[in-house]
């Protein structure tokens, strides 16, 4: 026989063994314990996500700055590049033209190995197939356009890098607010160990358990 | 609670295992795009002018090619070819490119008349060309093996002027004006029939584009004609036609084939004219090319669209024949017709019909402004 049937009956308040401690009651706490535990792992989930996010955001608003820094000095490179490389072939085309032959090197000599290529390319095309400068798109050993091409695939790429930093940066301020939302399952979970009512405290555990769930999902989601 | 704490780890799980998984296709896709690659595209088109039209196709064939090499780590050189001084100067610009054996396809001609001029010196060396400007139909009756457009041709055209007159200036009676070029006689011949069966009036004039007073011309276009339809081969001929009729007081709707598409010599206000190429502004998909085009050049035209397509097409099969680091002609004769190009420049794809012909081609109208083209249709 169990100790059970020795134990006497109280005063009519549910099925229970032990005294005056009803059923329902060990239920909701049960309930709002674990409901308020998977709510605090899934703050300090949340807040971690978050802190790695902004990291991540933070490296990435630094690579972009620097990237596009880096873009940014190449373009102007490439272009300070192809106008300085133009003036010096004019000057040097001028002093042909006027049978200086020591200005004509000094301009070839300062000229860079890409203008250079491209007058030797230039000069040893048949007349009826020569563009009217060495600096002609149809000069395969004219630098400018691949350098510019790429000067501006640097820009794109530091674009997006600022993108992502951008979108990062949205995420880890979603987490925080997924964050703050939780305390509502704190404030409602602790609010129904104050009330007698099975309806209140059902009520506040079920709002309780639901900003959990619409948290907990969020956070899948935002992963 | 523990069920709760297992399904958070593994939804968590999940979460981490699907960034991972994304980061690894794209790392894939970067590698599989690099592969080193060499050979040589010719490009048969004018470069040899002073002017910055002359040298349009190059240009944006060279800005492909660069973008083209960037992308996919290839080292491709272009080996370009004037075209600026007639079919003797093409035909020699085509043998040296056949003698060439690194060059493995050619983007051009530019011309219809050039292209039946080195077609069949490019058909002999297995050397597949893709042309961005010739529209004469018969270039894909088969007699040309190798010959493909990324452009539609003039069957396209005489429709598209057609619909503009009959449909949205819904025109009553309709002039149109021709001379004698096989270009302009056959254009005018597509839209009078057109016409025709959509019940539109229609009367018809040989004209000389050499002429230089056009009042025996104009007396003879009916005065409640409310659109002309000018089918030449000139555009400055188009240009005198339309001040002289504009000079007697009437103001009929202009409507000039693909050949008076030339702002510089043909650009009465309001005249509509047609294209077989796109306006990149218009283009969502070149805005990125536009871009690099305005920053190589400087300056913008926006019309070299095919010469961009032709080029990627042709370099992406070009890769795609790539064996031990050399692209090789035979494979692109063989593969091209197959290559495919998604959400091209041009607005759609760029891929080949089984006559060569590009796949739902089209032909654009815009209306002249003070200072640009207006796209219509």
């Amino acid at each position: 026989m169990s100790a059970a049937h020795h134990a006497p009956h109280g005063h009519g308040h549910g099925h229970g063994h032990g005294p005056h401690v009803p059923h329902v009651h060990s239920w909701w706490n049960i309930s709002l314990a674990a409901i308020l535990g998977i709510a605090a792992i899934v703050a300090g989930i949340t807040a971690w996500r978050g802190t790695v996010l902004n990291g991540h955001a933070v490296e990435s608003f630094t690579l972009s700055t620097q990237s596009t820094n880096n873009a940014n000095t190449m373009a102007q490179d490439a272009e300070r590049s192809i106008n300085t490389q133009r003036t010096l072939y004019l000057e040097y085309q001028q002093a042909v033209d006027e049978g200086d032959t020591k200005r004509a090197a000094t301009a070839y000599s300062m000229m860079d190995s890409g203008t250079r290529s491209a007058i030797a390319w230039w000069m040893e095309q048949p007349a009826d197939n020569r563009p009217p400068s060495p600096f002609s798109a149809a000069n395969p050993a004219w630098p400018a356009p691949s350098s510019i091409i790429d000067a501006r695939a640097t820009l794109d790429e530091s674009a997006e890098q600022l993108e992502y930093a951008n979108d990062e940066l949205a995420n880890s301020h979603t987490l925080e607010l997924l964050a703050a939302l939780l305390t509502i399952t704190f404030l409602t979970g602790g609010l129904s160990g104050v009330f007698e009512s099975a309806s209140a405290k059902r009520a506040l555990v079920a709002a309780s358990g639901g900003t959990l769930i619409l948290c907990l999902v969020a956070l899948v989601f935002m992963w | 609670m523990l069920a709760g704490a297992v399904g958070l780890a593994a939804l968590a799980a999940i979460g981490v295992g699907c960034g991972s998984s994304g980061e690894s296709a794209d790392t894939t896709g970067a590698e599989a795009a690099i592969s080193a690659c060499t050979g040589k595209i010719g490009v048969i088109a004018p470069f040899a002018g002073t002017e910055e039209q002359d040298a349009i196709q190059m240009n944006w064939a060279r800005v492909s090619l660069d973008n083209f090499n960037r992308e996919h780590g290839t080292d491709f050189e272009i080996a370009p070819m004037d075209s600026s001084r007639g079919d003797a100067q093409v035909k020699r610009a085509a043998q040296a490119l056949a003698a060439d054996n690194e060059v493995v396809a050619v983007v051009g001609p530019d011309t219809s008349g050039k292209v039946l001029a080195v077609g069949p010196i490019l058909d002999k060396a297995d050397l597949a060309y893709v042309s961005p400007s010739a529209t004469n139909v018969s270039l894909t009756d088969g007699r040309f093996k190798g010959f493909y457009r990324v452009v539609a041709n003039d069957s396209v055209q005489a429709p598209a002027i057609g619909r503009l007159a009959a449909e949205q200036l819904k025109a009553k009676k309709v002039a149109i004006l021709d001379n004698p070029d096989p270009y302009a006689t056959g254009l005018a011949d597509g839209v009078a029939a057109y016409l025709e069966k959509a019940g539109v009036p229609v009367t018809r004039q040989r004209i000389s584009v050499d002429q230089r007073d056009y009042a025996n011309v104009i007396k003879k276009i009916p005065a409640d004609t409310d659109a002309v339809v000018l089918s030449l081969s000139s555009a400055d001929a188009g240009q005198r036609l339309v001040r002289q009729v504009k000079a007697t007081g009437r103001e009929p709707a202009f409507i000039g084939g693909d050949a008076l598409f030339i702002l510089d010599a043909f650009n009465p206000v309001g005249a509509y004219v047609t294209s077989f190429t796109p306006d990149l502004r218009e283009t969502t998909a070149a805005d990125d090319v536009v871009r690099l085009y305005k920053a190589v050049f400087g300056s913008l035209s926006p019309f070299g669209g095919p010469a961009f397509g032709a080029m990627q097409i042709v370099a992406t099969a070009a890769l795609a024949s790539c064996t031990d680091g050399r692209a090789s002609r035979a494979k692109v004769w063989e593969g091209l017709p197959t290559t495919t190009i998604r959400e091209s420049v041009l607005g759609q794809d760029i891929a080949f019909t089984e006559n060569h012909e590009l796949k739902d081609g089209r032909f654009y109208v815009y209306r002249i402004g003070p200072d640009d083209y207006h796209f219509v249709d």
